[in-house]
């Protein structure tokens, strides 16, 4: 994990959103997208992107891919700025880049195999459509119409074509969708490959769970803006959400105020048999004493974070005003807010 | 310009369209309305309203043009309509749009794919007629003529692929993709008429003397501001006795606009567009 794939310096891009006026049917103005971001990958790299719905996980990946213009800022490929001297630039991130958008739903009367080769020449690259298709777990369902295949079957046609051409970098845009739990070991497999040859990877997820042990880095997006960035670890250091256990037992709740010695009991709960609690910077002993003092424990396990207490540690807002947001479509970032707004 | 894998996009887009249920739905339709014409007004006792009774090739073949005009482009509206909007909607086209093949030569592949699946039944079928009716009348035609006539087919048919090209590359759902096209193709084969009549009202004519050599003029004036209209009178050119004060080379130089304008259009459509 040495060189630069990947930087972002500044990068601003605005959605327009279609605001017809008697005088200007066609009149727009600037909308939700992403702003100021600031984002470096490394070759060899596992980047998780997780953010709630709306948050512009999406349009990041597709201004990475190409699809999607820079308003402001820059993009460095491999430590070279990318300059419209050498090409639109968009034109020279795609020819970098593998992306496998969310759910694509592959239809029609075209074989998998037709497919492949119609997307070789998109990307003017020889394929070996058998070696592409083994890779992903396609190779049996080669001759098969589009119309045929089953969601994860889809997911692994939008991998094999990601995977085309060899990129250096490789964006995938809630790639276990779909999935069985079998599959998606294997495609993880197949990413902790793909980056130990070099290839860069960036994650999109709605959940942090399923990236825990799997990523090198996780990007926290809200609004259009980085809110966290760093490892798993460090954010939840940075956050205050690290060293939290969670406790659960049956009987009668224990005085944990005095068991758990300097730990600061974050949650409580206690029905008419079961207790739970969860604590943060607990003691060592903590367990040994509930113990000791007659408390019969049935559970006890490291709280990983998920992405709401995340974003509400990020953000200061309360879960529902996080999730009222998110449905709204023209809410805006959180700073540096335009005139016009 | 040109290029190998413009062509391998074109060619898919070709061997897909051909095979679809709506070719096969509409083939029988095209059948009926080119040959089943030619075949029609190629016999020798027929008597057209108005009393003209065609007695030539290129005569038939112009009376034939009919066939296009109501089936050919209608069906090149309803092979293409959603030539990009179903990708938009599948997401196909973030796969697509991704790719580092240009943009402009994208946009080659598709217009040429999908102006090709149309072309190569209508052209086939039109050939087809263009020999009914040499059988029947046992007359030859020049190659010139035949030329002028398989190429004003072909551009009829492309300029109505791509306006439901573009179409297609501002809907995102079917529905107004495939309103759009077929809106176009009601306005230019119904309503032209209207707007002729309408116009030539409004400049004294009277609308009722079709013989009227005013009414003649503005409507063979009018008639190249639409794409039926520029067609019929490139099929003209060919018509030894026919002048509605367009000379051969402002039909061809319109014929050029209609296509060129579209075209970049469609091209700057595609350099721009979003999933």
């Amino acid at each position: 994990m040495t060189g630069r794939a990947l930087e972002l310096i500044d990068v601003t891009f605005r959605h327009r959103i279609s605001r017809p006026k008697f005088t200007n049917p066609w009149f727009t103005k600037p909308g939700p997208g992403v702003f100021g971001l600031n984002l470096t990958l490394k070759a060899g790299q596992i980047i998780g992107l997780v953010g709630p719905n709306g948050a512009g996980k999406t349009t990041l990946l597709r201004i990475l891919a190409g699809i999607m213009p820079v308003d402001e800022g820059k993009i460095k490929l491999q430590g070279v700025e990318l300059d419209p001297k050498n090409g639109p630039i968009d034109r020279q991130l795609r020819a970098n880049i593998g992306h496998m958008p969310e759910q694509v739903r592959w239809a029609g009367s075209a074989s998998v195999n037709q497919t492949i080769h119609q997307f070789s020449a998109l990307r003017d690259t020889p394929v070996a459509p058998e070696k592409l298709l083994k890779l992903v777990g396609l190779s049996s369902k080669s001759t098969a119409r589009l119309d045929e295949l089953s969601q994860g079957m889809r997911q692994r046609l939008s991998l094999a074509v990601a995977l085309m051409g060899a990129p250096r970098i490789l964006l995938l845009d809630e790639p276990f969708n779909g999935l069985d739990p079998v599959a998606a070991k294997s495609v993880e497999q197949m990413i902790k490959q793909l980056s130990k040859q070099g290839v860069a990877v960036i994650i999109s997820s709605h959940q942090v769970s399923g990236l825990v042990g799997f990523i090198d880095k996780l990007l926290l997006i809200h609004r259009g803006q980085l809110v966290a960035n760093g490892t798993i670890k460090d954010i939840e250091e940075k956050l205050g959400l690290a060293d939290r256990i969670e406790i659960g037992g049956k009987g009668k709740l224990p005085d944990l105020a005095k068991l758990i010695g300097s730990g600061t009991i974050l949650e409580q709960t206690v029905d008419e048999e079961n207790w739970s609690c969860t604590i943060q910077h607990a003691d060592e002993a903590s367990i040994k004493n509930i113990v000791q003092a007659g408390h019969y424990i049935t559970e006890w396990k490291r709280k990983t974070p998920d992405i709401v207490e995340m974003l509400c540690q990020a953000t200061g807002l309360e879960v529902e005003e996080i999730g009222l947001e998110v449905q709204a479509s023209n809410m805006m970032p959180l700073k540096t807010l335009g005139e016009e707004e | 310009m040109f290029n190998a894998d413009i062509i391998t996009i074109a060619r898919q887009i070709i061997a897909e369209k051909l095979r679809s249920t709506r070719m096969i739905v509409m083939l029988p339709i095209l059948i009926l309305f080119i040959p089943g014409i030619a075949w029609g007004f190629s016999d020798p006792d027929v008597m057209l309203p108005g009393g003209v009774r065609p007695d030539n090739v290129m005569e038939v073949m112009f009376y034939t043009s009919l066939g296009i005009v109501f089936a050919g482009t209608m069906c090149g509206v309803l092979l293409s309509f959603d030539g990009i909007s179903k990708d938009r909607f599948s997401g196909v086209l973030e796969v697509k749009l991704s790719q580092p093949m240009p943009r402009e030569e994208q946009a080659m592949g598709l217009a040429l794919g999908h102006w090709f699946a149309i072309l190569i039944p209508v052209w086939a079928l039109w050939l087809i007629s263009t020999l009914i009716v040499i059988f029947r009348l046992e007359q030859g035609i020049a190659f010139p003529e035949t030329v002028a006539s398989f190429a004003s087919v072909g551009l009829i048919l492309f300029w109505y692929v791509i306006f439901s090209l573009i179409a297609s590359t501002y809907s995102r759902d079917q529905g107004t993709s495939v309103a759009f096209g077929v809106g176009m193709w009601f306005l230019f084969t119904f309503l032209w008429a209207l707007v002729t009549s309408m116009v030539a009202f409004a400049s004294g004519v009277n609308v009722g003397e079709v013989n009227n050599p005013e009414m003649i003029r503005i409507e063979g004036f009018l008639d190249l501001l639409s794409p039926n209209g520029v067609f019929h009178h490139l099929l003209e050119t060919n018509l030894a006795d026919v002048d509605r004060g367009v000379p051969p080379i402002i039909s061809w130089i319109f014929a050029t606009v209609w296509t060129v304008l579209p075209w970049l259009w469609f091209k700057s459509r595609m350099s721009r567009i979003q999933p």
